[in-house]
């Protein structure tokens, strides 16, 4: 589903990424941890080109979104993302937030996308909150509302940067009940994330990185249990204490 | 015996004669009444003696006043009249007043012809910043594309027009575009702009520059994060921007927009220089006229802040609405 091919990025002289190679399955959960600037945020916005690989190349899905002239924005409705600062529209109210991308690029009539956005708000638990502004809601709804504005484009694809981690503790879990509930559905996810009882519960797959470079990469009974590299075994023993 | 006769006729004739001249004496001194002539400066007053009217004109004579103290006022209009207490005297009495205008009345003379440029003042600022908001848009967008050559064209016009004085921009359009409309249009002869229309074409030029400014900073201003949350759901970036970007950025503009319109109210006055009847053009034909500079100008300052200070507090107040919605 996701290929990715010797992908490298730098900003300036600062090397992001080096050679990532990292394929994800139909279906796969994947999970990336890693300390802070390790890359994994860069990873995932590399996956709908949020960030142009330096060099390297990204295929979604069959198509090749690095390669000239791609049909980026083809792809990236099929890729759905939320981010840490949730970035809702503040102007518009938790409906139209929903509709907005389907009526415009997928064409859907104002009633469909709204019929099928209230289902998604329902599932969310949000269902009483369509009217209401971002600004009104708390940042475990907001994060709720953008999980479900990502789910109104029909996505194979859910990108999660980070989703828990501007949040309240007593929020964390709502966000997460909605993402354990939307990975037995059987959609492609990759998610980077601190919430290590996440990985454990949900991840088919999880891979730790650090300075730009993937250093395990295998399953979480596996991580968690006898992790191979020293750096590794460091940063989970901070972790999990 | 003769002579007894003539010296008697002659004390009876002395008699006489003193007698006529002491009472001609008696009857001048209990004469009571005298004339009161009024002068005044203009002519044409009113004359109101102990509060009656009495002479509609002056100058005028009023007989037979009584001797003693008067009430005299004169009325030219409501906000030129004087009042003075007169002593008649025996005999010929005369007053003058002068009644020049008072400052207070010139100015409300002048006031007609100033509200007029006023009025054009504004209008030539609202069709600038009206003309200046769609120009200023267009350009603020283009300062932000992703496409190096659109980015400074738009660049070079904001950096000429905030980079020059308005003034110069004033007399390039009046003064510096009829020879080339010859050139182009008309065989060399040049063909003069009208200063209504290079006013506003100057006014709204430079308005575009700053309002293209203002949106850009607008537009720069939302969080990357809306950007990537709408190209992340596949929207292009054109739609990005109408859908999301613009209109957040447009509601942070509208409280600088009121103050580039104050700004532009205020800058509108250069345009007098070409001629354009606007309030400080008028001011000027007035001054001229009536030697009352000091009056004129201070009228003129007082109409500005009368046009200003309520978009002053309009902006104020759009400014902490709009901080609580944010």
């Amino acid at each position: 589903m996701i290929k990715l091919e010797g992908v490298h990025k730098h900003f300036g002289h600062l090397q992001v990424l080096k050679e990532i190679d990292l394929q994800v399955a139909t279906g796969e959960k994947l999970v990336v941890i890693g300390p802070s600037g390790s890359g994994k945020s860069t990873l995932i916005r590399c996956i709908n080109l949020l960030e142009k690989p330096s060099y390297g190349r990204v295929i979604v899905d069959g198509v090749e979104i690095t390669a000239h002239k791609a049909p980026v924005h083809k792809v990236r409705q099929s890729i759905g993302m939320v981010f840490q600062q949730f970035n809702l529209y503040p102007h518009k109210t938790v409906l139209e937030n929903l509709t907005l991308a389907p009526t415009l690029i997928r064409k859907v009539s104002r009633e469909e996308a709204e019929s099928t956005g209230m289902r998604y708000l329902e599932r969310v638990g949000l269902k009483e909150k369509a009217g209401a502004y971002p600004s009104q809601l708390s940042g475990g709804q907001q994060q709720r509302v953008a999980i479900a504005r990502a789910l109104n484009m029909h996505p194979k694809i859910m990108l999660f940067d980070e989703p828990t981690s501007a949040l309240d503790p007593e929020m964390i879990k709502e966000v997460l009940d909605v993402m354990i509930d939307l990975a037995h559905e059987g959609i492609t996810m990759v998610v980077v994330t601190h919430e290590m009882s996440f990985a454990k519960e949900v991840g088919d797959r999880v891979i730790f990185m650090d300075e730009g470079v993937i250093l395990e990469d295998g399953p979480p009974e596996h991580f968690f249990n006898n992790p191979t590299q020293e750096r590794t075994k460091a940063f989970l023993s901070r972790i999990l204490r | 015996m003769l002579k007894n006769k003539l010296r008697f006729l002659f004390r009876i004739i002395f008699i006489l004669v003193l007698l006529l001249t002491s009472f001609g004496a008696v009857q001048a001194e209990s004469k009571t009444t005298a004339d009161l002539k009024i002068i005044s400066d203009p002519l044409g007053a009113t004359v109101y003696v102990d509060g009656n009217l009495t002479k509609l004109h002056t100058p005028c004579t009023i007989k037979d006043l009584s001797i003693g103290d008067h009430r005299i006022e004169l009325r030219k209009s409501k906000y030129r009249n004087e009042k003075k207490v007169v002593t008649v005297k025996p005999g010929q009495n005369s007053e003058e007043f002068s009644m020049a205008e008072t400052s207070l009345y010139y100015m409300w003379l002048s006031l007609p012809a100033l509200l007029l440029g006023a009025l054009m003042t504004l209008f030539l600022t609202c069709v600038a910043v009206f003309n200046g908001i769609i120009i200023g848009t267009f350009t603020g967008v283009c300062r932000v594309i992703h496409n190096k050559i659109v980015n400074m064209a738009a660049g070079i016009y904001v950096d000429f027009i905030r980079g020059t004085p308005l003034l110069v921009q004033i007399f390039m359009i009046h003064f510096g575009t009829p020879p080339i409309l010859g050139i182009l249009f008309n065989n060399g002869q040049p063909i003069p702009i009208n200063p209504f229309l290079s006013a506003l074409l100057a006014l709204s030029i430079n308005s575009g520059a700053y309002v293209a400014e203002i949106v850009r900073a607008g537009i720069q201003s939302i969080d990357r994060g809306q950007m990537e949350a709408a190209r992340s759901l596949g929207m292009s970036y054109k739609h990005s921007m109408r859908f999301v970007i613009l209109p957040q950025a447009l509601k942070r503009v509208i409280p600088p927009l009121g103050n580039e319109f104050i700004a532009m109210l205020k800058d509108s006055s250069l345009v007098s220089v070409i001629g354009m009847e606007e309030l400080v053009r008028k001011a000027q034909i007035i001054v001229t006229r009536s030697y009352r500079p000091t009056e004129t100008w201070l009228e003129v300052g007082l109409l500005f802040l009368v046009m200003t200070i309520p978009f002053t507090r309009i902006v104020s107040r759009l400014e902490r609405r709009l901080k609580v919605n944010d």
